[in-house]
């Protein structure tokens, strides 16, 4: 997978097998590193599920259920000098964190993260996702947010159809990334001091 | 956080949509995202399905979904375009490009794309 974002769509949809209710993506993103964290409240795993995820062959094909999404983040961010760890508790939840640097011929770009979280919530509407990215940019530490729960506000049964949701989603980050550059390149008329 | 006016436009757009939740709609458009899915590029298969939809106004018939890994690993990215009809009709080695001439020629012509066939 050639972008960050592609790994964090993976592991989130186990978190949606997994029968997550809510999905938790961090970013925080430094000068030097990326750290990613995908935490949710599924159903967990036991010891011997969790050493099996993290020691799959991530280049033999895929049996249903038997995820390479683990060891392949986990090769991803260790071809750039990373880590991943894995915290599971049986009827608690996942979380699963990354670390990437930055200035290895072998980094990633975190890539279209707006149409991941889209995809995931488009493809699990009954789960929520929180989104956040914090990133060095300007001076400043600049930050990304979205929360499927204010797009649930917006619709009286509370199903959310599906098109539509996953273009709210997708439009609503990509808004917020696109305010961010234009304060960067003052198209507003702002300053850099704004 | 959006204010009351962006909430009631989000309502709007989402209304005629609400049929299609309940699965009245004629055709169903399912991309497959298993690991395999998402390597191959099933993640930008499923954003032009989406935007060529409501591009075309098809939101009151079409839906997309999506399905996990179906083991043809070689063969993703795997759409399945499944009809009132009937008819299923399964494409293989999907890309963006490709699914803006499924949505012209199959999904409003009726007329499936061999050439993308499995």
């Amino acid at each position: 997978m050639d972008e960050i974002s592609l790994h964090i769509l993976d592991i989130a949809e186990n978190s949606v097998k997994a029968g997550a209710k809510n999905v938790v993506i961090e970013i925080n993103e430094s000068d030097k590193l990326v750290s990613v964290v995908i935490t949710d409240d599924g159903r967990g795993m036991d010891g011997a599920t969790l050493r099996k995820a993290m020691s799959a062959d991530p280049f033999l094909p895929e049996r249903a259920g038997s995820g390479r999404g683990i060891p392949l983040l986990k090769n991803a961010a260790e071809q750039t000098g990373g880590e991943i760890s894995v915290i599971s508790h049986e009827g608690s939840g996942t979380s699963v964190s990354a670390v990437f640097v930055k200035e290895s011929d072998d980094f990633i770009p975190l890539g279209d993260a707006a149409a991941t979280v889209a995809s995931l919530f488009a493809g699990a509407p009954d789960t929520d996702i929180r989104y956040k990215h914090s990133f060095p940019a300007g001076g400043e530490t600049r930050t990304v947010g979205y929360d499927t729960k204010d797009l649930r506000k917006a619709v009286r049964d509370g199903s959310v159809p599906l098109v539509s949701a996953y273009l709210t989603v997708r439009d609503s980050i990509r808004e917020e990334y696109e305010k961010i550059r234009k304060i960067l390149t003052c198209e507003d008329g702002g300053s850099l001091l704004a | 956080m959006k204010s009351l006016s962006e909430l009631e436009v989000i309502r709007d757009r989402m209304q005629d949509e609400i049929a299609i939740r309940s699965g009245k709609g004629d055709i169903h458009i399912v991309v497959g995202m298993g690991t395999c899915g998402i390597e191959a590029g099933a993640r930008d298969v499923l954003n032009a399905f989406v935007e060529g939809i409501e591009k075309e106004g098809l939101r009151n018939t079409v839906t997309v979904t999506q399905e996990a890994c179906e083991g043809k690993c070689e063969m993703e990215p795997i759409v399945t375009v499944a009809e009132k009809s009937g008819r299923n009709t399964k494409y293989v080695k999907m890309t963006a490009e490709k699914a803006l001439r499924v949505i012209a020629e199959h999904v409003k012509g009726g007329k499936p794309v061999a050439d993308y066939m499995a």
